[in-house]
């Protein structure tokens, strides 16, 4: 595995900071359009994944795992998956069919000739080259969202509540750390299998 | 959203398909377009602007999603939080 391909570990703390900024920016963005009522629904959703963010940061305090080991792995996939599904709400609005609209939009406009088409627009750019995503596997991810977002969501969510499940009863080194390890590899390669692999998590086991 | 009807101008700065410099150009420019062209232009942008909408609508659903499901999370975890 190469280094672009190193997965985020994100803590719980960290995206929930990085959820406000999305936040900020999403409601922002609808309300300059006027969209007063959906941006008011962002905030809302939003705050309830903050308020559940803060609940879970504080079940992986330190204090409540039998090992040092038990807590870090109990962080770590937390980290992964939220930082997997949050990174996946950032990208549904910043790539994929997004970037597909623009494009089209600029080839009528430029058929008009209206705008003197000169490649691509300066739009944000996609989170590509971050290292997170592996393209071909994000479409295959982007066109399963797009198809049911909500079996998605509901997907990720219980992969996470798996983990945390796992991790809390994996108990103290020896035989049970195996246990709780193969349980956690097992875990990450089944969100692997639901997420075409497209957060290039690694399980430790390649 | 109760869906109003948008000016051009409103149109053209909301669209994220066109760059700044495009944008300032464009609305200077409009005034000068001939009918046809003005009329088209508003079709495209207004389609441009209906499939953001869309998008919007997808990532609130699967936000909101989310969120259920990490409220469910939360429910679940076997510690009791202060």
């Amino acid at each position: 595995m190469g280094a672009e391909d190193t997965p985020r570990q994100d803590t719980p703390d960290q995206i929930a900071a990085e959820i406000a900024g999305e936040t900020e920016k999403t409601v922002k963005e609808l309300s300059d359009r006027g969209d007063i009522e959906r941006a008011k629904q962002f905030v809302v959703a939003f705050g309830d994944i903050q308020a559940a963010l803060g609940k879970i940061a504080k079940a992986l305090d330190r204090a409540n795992f039998k090992s040092d080991k038990d807590y870090e792995k109990a962080r770590t996939a937390f980290g992964e998956k939220l930082a997997g599904a949050l990174q996946t709400l950032k990208t549904m609005k910043g790539y994929g069919a997004t970037d597909l609209a623009i494009q089209e939009t600029r080839n009528e406009l430029n058929n008009l000739g209206v705008i003197a088409d000169k490649g691509p627009a300066s739009y944000p750019a996609p989170a590509f080259g971050t290292g997170f995503f592996k393209p071909s596997q994000v479409d295959l991810w982007l066109n399963d969202v797009a198809q049911n977002p909500a079996q998605v969501a509901t997907e990720m969510a219980d992969a996470a509540r798996d983990a945390a499940v796992n991790a809390e009863t994996a108990g103290p080194a020896g035989p049970t750390e195996t246990r709780g390890r193969t349980i956690a590899a097992a875990e990450i390669k089944r969100l692997n299998q639901r997420t075409h692999g497209a957060f290039g998590i690694n399980t430790g086991d390649e | 959203m109760a869906q109003t009807q948008l000016q051009l101008e409103d149109l053209i700065l909301f669209s994220r398909s066109l760059t700044l410099e495009e944008k300032q150009e464009l609305l200077k420019r409009v005034d000068t377009l001939e009918p046809e062209k003005i009329a088209k232009l508003r079709e495209i942008l207004e389609k441009e602007f209906n499939s953001f909408q869309r998008l919007d609508d997808l990532a609130l659903t699967a936000v909101r999603g989310f969120a259920d499901n990490l409220k469910l999370i939360t429910a679940e975890l076997p510690i009791t939080l202060a």
